[in-house]
């Protein structure tokens, strides 16, 4: 069911029943250091269904970019992908050969990296990337692949002059349109977005999710946007998941992981982010800092910053598990209030 | 633009520091030259004047004293009149214009196809990390640059020449060839010329691989590559066009100094061989003490070197966009 | 690390903050990284293999009474014999045992490299992070003066300079040597001592009332050990480098005894057209020893301080000790 050389494009299932577009199970990815290795990603499993926006939130080094780019195997050596599995539409996605996984990324799954300005090729222009583009999938003339740059480019709200400009002669925030209409140009059925709006102010973040969300509707695609910053994910996305120590803890809808959090980082999370309404209250951090992966907490990896941690939870790791409408928590004692 | 001119006000400024020094040089060292030209040359010297003239003009003498002898000096030099190289009779001038296109021919070939298999094969090493090329190519080159170009081109020669007969080794061409703008002449002088730029190849090539890979390991990590792969480019096409491409600059800028160094190089190798260039001129030359000649090659080479950085200033400005708007 | 807390810090109940683990504070790396490169360097398989090879070459240069019975400087052997028991690396055509010049060659060779790269390294130390902590106009013009050094080719002007004086022993060879070879060097630590020249602890220091020199070299140049350790390395093999090329081409002290004139005499006196490569070959063979050795160590520093270029061997490595075999998928 994977794009073969032929067929332009992987048929879209319709409606009906809710089969997963991407399923993502048991995911182990380690890197190796000095004396052993560490699992930046241990056991995660999620599943994406086409056209719904899911959030992947937690700190810095907690794993969600190492899942991201272990979708479309490109994960920057050393790390390795060592365990589980990753089927898109049932067709196992580790184990494409080469050629196929060319033709699989970016006409199924495309990514969108943090850093526009680095994910342009600094000596080649616009529209040559473009081009290049085009023609690792398709066969289509120099002209015909211009013409339809131009069109994505408008699609995002860029002059299509700009195609012959080199990446540095353009501003931040287009750099990253360009980056998203190059996303878009295959028509992917799942959008990674990997905290493509961190490096912006403000106020271009903003446009950019209204962009995104506008496109998302027009053309239906799934999208997994990472970040740090839950705020955001709350008001965009369908479901959100939240990892720690290369774990997810958390997976709920957006609304209800809002109105009740269930596990305590998410609760720590919820109150780190201080309200621009309502009554002024205490800031609270979570104490502590994430563990070193070398030599993860036994049992489960927060207890040591959890409010609500037990002996048991220093012996027995909590499991992934469902706990009311839609959502799942690996906690022993969610939802809690501490 | 502005970055290339900018470019071209330093070489400006760095040739006259080159003159300058040249300048400098005999009257700043102990013990004078001139006085050491006289007590080993005495005859040839009282018997004709006009030298002990030039001589003293160019060395320095207690007659003119430096604040007149600069100028004259730089007006010597604008007009091209570098002296007379009194152990051969003849014009500086001729003298120079009869080797400088050997060693350009030499360093020309040589240098650019080291350049072109050591940035190849660092380009190579780097892809594929612990592979074939990166475990057999690398080691081999950069142990062959710990080895001086004097010791290859002795080995080259007595190995490779002497006993296994593979290659000429001396001169730029045979004794009996006819010298001319004719077929068998160039034939002739490609044939001498292989072992030399072998040697060169050997002991320049790891040093454009090793910096060569080490940028490409670094620029493998950054996000555009992933970018690329991310976009389905064939491996081929990521190495070369986004990978490559960036990389090279950096041992691109590198070259101002290894151009320097490689003309080292170039003196040893022509010295081994016996190779008609401004290499073997300059050795003779200096050991004669026929400073006029000395003092012109010293100042000819650093001009080489400027028009060859200049040359990769150009080429720069090509490969990187980036620079065309600064 | 807290999310937010951002500097909402009225009234905050305390939060305790471990410290990451790599962010020491760089003064008291200095105190405590010494030993610890060292140790790298040998726990490095190419540096460790370097480090061998240079005390192997130094200590036969110290040793050599130990090691020959024989004088360098006299003949006392049979002209033109090929290597053999009593003479490992052969005679000269003049009756020169070459083992022993070999040996007592390299205290001069070696030692006029080591001279000639204090003093460029010393030069080189000193420009370099003077400009980058002057800036201004000190830094421009001590730029300009590196750039023009840099495009002077060094051996030309190394003969240019030994052909006017008359002949050079050692120690002028080791001073022209040194003060023609900074350059390079003053141009990288110039680099490297600028993008340091910011951080933090610098700015810290300045604003404590530390002296500039006490800043240059109390918190700066500490900090730039390593790059100063592989500069130095650099700088040593190119004036050996240098040194015997001088001497090769006749511009030595040809009855100095060292690696370089060993090879003078080789090539002059047409030892090649006789067959007689141990003439060259074994000095030559000392000479590119040595700078092998160095470059290993370097190839150890470089390692050591870019980790992207080295978890690829502790992982091929693993992997050949077979403990991390499981079927996975290619990445």
């Amino acid at each position: 069911m994977i794009v073969v050389d032929s067929e332009p494009e992987v048929p879209r299932s319709t409606g009906g029943a809710r089969e997963p577009l991407v399923e993502i199970d048991e995911l182990v990815v380690e890197y190796p250091v000095s004396g052993g290795s560490v699992r930046a990603v241990d056991a995660v499993s999620l599943a994406i269904y086409p056209g719904e926006i899911v959030g992947l939130a937690g700190e810095s080094g907690c794993g969600k970019s190492t899942v991201a780019h272990s979708l479309l195997r490109i994960l920057k050596p050393p790390g390795e992908i060592a365990g589980g599995r990753i089927l898109f539409r049932d067709q196992d996605v580790l184990s494409l050969p080469a050629s196929q996984l060319r033709k699989f990324r970016w006409r199924n799954v495309s990514i969108v990296f943090q850093s526009a300005m680095n994910s342009l090729n600094p000596v080649m222009r616009i529209g040559d990337q473009f081009i290049d583009m085009f023609k690792a999938h398709e066969r289509v003339r120099k002209s015909e692949a211009f013409g339809r740059s131009g069109e994505l480019m408008e699609l995002v709200g860029i002059d299509p002059a700009r195609l012959r400009a080199y990446p540095h002669e353009l501003s931040g925030g287009m750099r990253q349109r360009v980056v998203i209409a190059m996303a878009l140009a295959l028509n992917p059925e799942l959008l990674i977005m990997d905290e493509p709006t961190t490096a912006l102010d403000v106020v271009v973040q903003r446009e950019i999710l209204r962009e995104i969300e506008t496109l998302q509707r027009e053309l239906g695609f799934a999208v997994l946007f990472i970040t740090h910053d839950l705020s955001l994910l709350v008001e965009f996305s369908d479901r959100i998941a939240i990892m720690y120590a290369g774990k997810i803890v958390e997976l709920a809808p957006a609304r209800g992981l809002f109105e009740r959090p269930l596990h305590p980082y998410t609760v720590g999370l919820m109150q780190s982010f201080p309200p621009l309404a309502g009554e002024r209250r205490r800031l609270l951090g979570i104490p502590g800092s994430p563990p070193d992966l070398r030599a993860p907490p036994s049992g489960c990896r927060f207890h040591p910053r959890c409010p609500r941690a037990e002996k048991k939870c220093s012996i027995d790791e909590p499991r992934l598990v469902a706990h009311g409408a839609g959502e799942q928590v690996a906690c022993h004692f969610p939802g809690e209030v501490s | 633009m502005r970055f290339l001119l900018r470019r071209l006000v330093f070489y400006v400024i760095a040739l006259w520091a080159a003159i300058t020094l040249n300048f400098l040089l005999p009257r700043l060292m102990p013990g004078s030259p001139l006085d050491g030209l006289i007590a080993n040359y005495g005859e040839q010297i009282r018997s004709n004047p006009q030298i002990l003239q030039q001589l003293k003009a160019s060395l320095g003498s207690a007659d003119e004293p430096i604040w007149q002898a600069y100028p004259h000096y730089l007006r010597d030099i604008a007009t091209g009149d570098f002296g007379v190289s009194f152990a051969k009779q003849a014009p500086v001038g001729v003298i120079i214009g009869n080797s400088l296109p050997w060693s350009i021919f030499l360093v020309g070939v040589g240098f650019l196809l080291s350049f072109v298999v050591g940035t190849t094969l660092g380009m190579l090493a780097a892809w594929r990390r612990g592979g074939i090329t990166d475990n057999v190519a690398t080691p081999l080159l950069m142990g062959l640059q710990s080895f001086p170009a004097f010791f290859l081109s002795l080995v080259a020669v007595y190995f490779l020449g002497l006993k296994l007969g593979w290659f000429p080794i001396q001169h730029a061409y045979s004794n009996d060839a006819d010298i001319g703008p004719n077929l068998g002449f160039f034939a002739d002088a490609i044939r001498h010329a292989q072992l030399p730029v072998l040697v060169i190849i050997a002991i320049s090539a790891g040093g454009w691989l090793l910096g060569m890979r080490n940028v490409m390991i670094t620029t493998i990590g950054e996000d555009y590559v992933a970018f690329a792969h991310a976009k389905g480019l064939s491996d081929r096409r990521v190495m070369t066009q986004y990978a490559a491409r960036n990389a090279i600059l950096p041992p691109l800028t590198g070259f101002a100094s290894f151009f320097a160094s490689a003309v080292g190089g170039l003196i040893l190798v022509e010295v081994v061989f016996s190779y008609p260039g401004v290499g073997l001129t300059l050795q003779q030359a200096a050991l004669g003490h026929d400073y006029a000649v000395v003092q012109a090659l010293l100042l000819v080479l650093a001009i080489c070197v400027l028009v060859a950085n200049f040359i990769m200033d150009c080429l720069y400005v090509v490969l990187d966009p980036r620079v065309r708007s600064a | 690390m807290t999310i937010g807390a951002g500097d909402l810090t009225a009234g905050l109940e305390p939060v305790e903050l471990q410290p990451l683990p790599d962010a020491r504070a760089p003064r008291s790396r200095k105190r405590r990284r010494i030993p610890e490169p060292i140790r790298l360097l040998l726990a490095n398989p190419k540096s460790c293999f370097g480090i061998v090879l240079l005390c192997v070459i130094v200590l036969a240069a110290i040793a050599a009474p130990l090691l020959t019975g024989h004088v360098a400087n006299e003949p006392d052997a049979l002209p033109r014999q090929s290597p053999s028991w009593e003479y490992p690396f052969g005679t000269t055509d003049q009756g020169y045992d070459i083992f022993a010049q070999v040996l007592y060659g390299a205290r001069v060779s070696l030692g006029v490299a080591l001279v000639a790269s204090l003093i460029a390294m010393t030069i080189a130390i000193t420009l370099g992070l003077l400009a980058a902590y002057s800036g201004g106009w000190v830094d421009d013009s001590i730029v300009l003066l590196t750039n023009v050094f840099l495009v002077i080719p060094i051996l030309p002007l190394l003969i240019v300079i030994s052909s006017f004086l008359q002949g050079t022993g050692p120690t002028s060879m080791a001073l022209i040597i040194g003060l023609t070879s900074w350059a390079i060097e003053t141009r990288i630590l110039r680099g490297q001592a600028l993008s340091l020249r910011n951080r933090d602890f610098i700015l810290a220091a300045k604003v404590a009332g530390e002296s500039t020199p006490r800043v240059v070299f109390g918190e700066l140049m500490p900090n730039m050990l390593s790059r100063i350790a592989a500069g130095f390395a650099f700088v040593f093999v190119q004036a050996v480098f240098y040194e015997a090329a001088l001497e090769f081409l006749g511009f030595g002290d040809a009855n100095q005894v060292s690696w370089g004139t060993t090879l003078f005499w080789a090539t002059n006196n047409s030892t090649l057209l006789t067959g007689e490569w141990w003439h060259f070959v074994f000095p030559g063979v000392a000479i590119s020893l040595t700078i092998l050795a160095i470059v290993f160590i370097n190839y150890g520093i470089d390692e050591l301080s870019d980790p992207r270029l080295r978890r690829l061997e502790t992982r091929k490595r693993r992997r050949l000790l077979g403990m991390l075999w499981r079927p996975r998928a290619a990445t």
